[in-house]
């Protein structure tokens, strides 16, 4: 049997997990929030969609710590090659920012009730989910050197810039001029955008792969 | 054999010389199977190499012998063997220790077989 | 892969300026049982870590068979390093799983992992599978990587303290759980203990590492046919002891002791009023490592 099928079966099980939470947890939080605010009915709205964006951001950013905290030293502590581990980080990205996009984008299209209008906050969404992939490999890669305060600095830091994104989101959505702004961003700039996370997230692989060459399990 | 094993002597020895107790005292008989080396490993929480060693020791002097496939048996004429040679070698492993002892504790070889002489013992 | 020896050859490890293994060589031969004793710090842990790939040598190779087994799935799928779990904060990542978890954990990552035995051996050491890891105790914790390291079925299976925190009675019923395991598989075993004594009868060679150095590769049976404490009188001994291996001198007033290693051919003159005795792993490995005030 192929150990690189007993490995990709193992960050799979890690994943859905992480998914599963990126699910419910965005909807048991919004019910949590209106069960204290007392209005069931009329916040469920737009809050939804972004209650997921901003969920599945911190899942994705905090998940590349426990990547490099956890699931990478298990998998090569029992037998798995760093070089799978890479490819299996990959993979991860691939897995977390399909299925995620998918969710946030259904939930976008039952809450706006139709496909009318959604194409650019779909995009937009894309972008930030592609972002924080990058940036969570990033993290990911910083961790794997086994310095553990700079391992709370990062995860402050993480915390910190989804706290603002999703804080800058709510306002974004509950404010009709900044709707208007967003309405109008450019698809150039989502072009863009993308052009520069693709770059972003090669280095981020590579930055990963090199901090692994080594890697030393310390369980 | 069920003895405890000690320090004293290499495991294997005792092995063997368990093997060879059992045999004189009539508790493996003759052209009986005794246990095999797994099994002797696990009685004894030994490594399998050291039990057979132990048994090796035993076939190479007579006293075993391999039955293919089914495992290791106790020879005819093993008893006597092992209690000849045992009688030849009584002298080495206990006599001589006994003469040196006295020795270093001053009792002449007169005072000694007198003491001998003198037991009550068998 | 099966049947194969896995060799260390000139394997070096240091950290910034710290030599924690020294040039070490040496040859595992397929189904036997070995054992690797060591002073806390010696390197046993390191080494056994470069040894399963899980940590990289500053020099040296580890073979399996004719490969490097460094970044090799085929050779890997072969080796289980089971580990003692740490207790520190770094450690908790690990062992905030739960027990279940962590065996489902192993089933994915080794192809030759046996469910059953997982499973007979959870419920033998009364382990509850959904507790985490971190709420065991120090004897619970050893169980779980036990299991690990059996129901593993690796060829080449290291295991690091596997007895620690467990009562005796549950160290005899791992002695033989081993034993078994070894006679129906014939998988190669090394597993590192402090508790001597208890493993030298089962260890068909011993390794004893010393200051980050192999110190001796034997057969255990016949390291200890060739090892003896000589003592009695000063001079009686000296005399006795010129020209073979001696450790650990000791005495006091006109009496003196020694713990020899003799060589092939080598015999002792029993002359003179000396005591010649035989010696445990344990007096050896004490005579062989104990600092030297």
């Amino acid at each position: 049997m192929n150990i690189r099928n007993g490995s990709i079966k193992f960050w799979n099980w890690q994943n859905e997990k992480m998914i599963l939470l990126a699910i419910f947890a965005p909807i048991l939080y919004t019910i949590f929030i209106n069960l204290i605010d007392g209005k069931l009915t009329s916040l469920i709205g737009n809050n939804l969609t972004y209650m997921y964006v901003m969920f599945s951001l911190i899942i994705i950013i905090t998940y590349g710590t426990s990547i490099a905290r956890v699931v990478a030293p298990l998998a090569i502590s029992m037998g798995a090659t760093r070089k799978e581990t890479v490819t299996n980080i990959i993979y991860t990205n691939v897995a977390l920012f399909v299925q995620l996009f998918l969710a946030v984008s259904v939930v976008e299209v039952i809450m706006s009730g139709g496909f009318k209008g959604v194409g650019r906050n779909i995009a937009i969404v894309g972008v930030l989910l592609f972002a924080a992939t990058w940036i969570s490999n990033f993290i990911s890669g910083v961790m794997i050197t086994n310095k553990n305060n700079v391992v709370m600095i990062i995860i402050l830091v993480s915390l910190i810039v989804t706290g603002t994104f999703s804080a800058g989101f709510m306002a974004a959505f509950s404010d009709d001029n900044t709707m208007k702004i967003i309405v109008e961003i450019s698809p150039y700039l989502l072009i863009a955008a993308t052009a520069v996370s693709v770059v972003l997230y090669i280095c981020s692989i590579y930055f990963i792969a090199k901090k692994m060459k080594n890697y030393e399990v310390r369980i | 054999m069920n003895e405890i094993l000690t320090q004293e002597k290499s495991i294997y020895i005792q092995i063997s010389e368990m093997i060879e107790n059992d045999i004189i005292r009539g508790i493996i008989l003759e052209e009986e199977q005794v246990p095999s080396t797994n099994e002797m490993a696990k009685i004894y929480a030994i490594n399998p190499a050291t039990a057979a060693k132990g048994i090796n020791i035993l076939v190479d002097k007579g006293v075993l012998y391999k039955k293919r496939g089914i495992g290791m048996f106790v020879c005819k004429g093993a008893k006597e063997m092992i209690m000849k040679t045992r009688k030849n070698e009584f002298f080495d492993n206990y006599i001589k220790k006994l003469l040196d002892e006295a020795i270093s504790l001053g009792i002449s070889k007169e005072e000694l077989i007198k003491m001998i002489a003198e037991s009550k013992e068998a | 892969m099966i049947n194969e020896e896995l060799k260390c050859v000139g394997i070096c490890k240091s950290y910034k300026d710290k030599e924690v293994l020294k040039d070490i060589n040496l040859t595992i031969e397929p189904n036997k049982i070995y054992g690797m004793i060591g002073r806390n710090g010696a390197g046993k842990t390191t080494l056994l870590s470069i040894m399963s790939a899980q940590n990289p040598a500053t020099k040296g190779q580890v073979m399996l068979g004719d490969e490097n087994v460094w970044e090799n799935s085929k050779a890997l799928a072969n080796i289980c390093f089971s580990r003692e779990f740490g207790t520190n904060a770094s450690a908790s990542n690990i062992t905030g799983y739960k027990v279940k978890d962590y065996l489902k954990i192993a089933s994915m990552l080794y192809p030759k992992w046996d469910k059953n035995m997982a499973d007979e051996l959870v419920k033998k050491f009364r382990l509850d599978p959904k507790q985490k890891i971190m709420k065991l105790s120090k004897g619970m914790m050893s169980m779980v990587t036990i299991i690990v390291a059996l129901a593993s079925k690796a060829e080449y299976t290291f295991m690091d303290e596997p007895v620690a925190g467990l009562d005796v009675i549950m160290r005899e019923k791992f002695y033989r759980m081993l034993l078994d395991e070894y006679t129906e598989t014939g998988r190669t075993f090394i597993i590192s203990t402090h508790i001597i004594e208890e493993m030298a009868d089962i260890i068909e060679e011993v390794m004893v590492i010393k200051e980050g150095k192999l110190l001796m590769k034997e057969n255990t049976q016949e390291l200890l046919e060739r090892s003896y404490h000589i003592s009695g009188k000063a001079e009686d001994v000296k005399a006795a002891v010129t020209g073979f291996d001696a450790y650990h001198e000791e005495g006091f007033g006109r009496s003196k002791g020694i713990t020899v290693v003799l060589k092939e051919g080598q015999k002792i003159n029993a002359s003179g009023d000396i005591s010649v005795q035989p010696v445990s792993l344990q007096n050896l490995f004490v005579a062989l490592c104990a600092d030297e005030d």
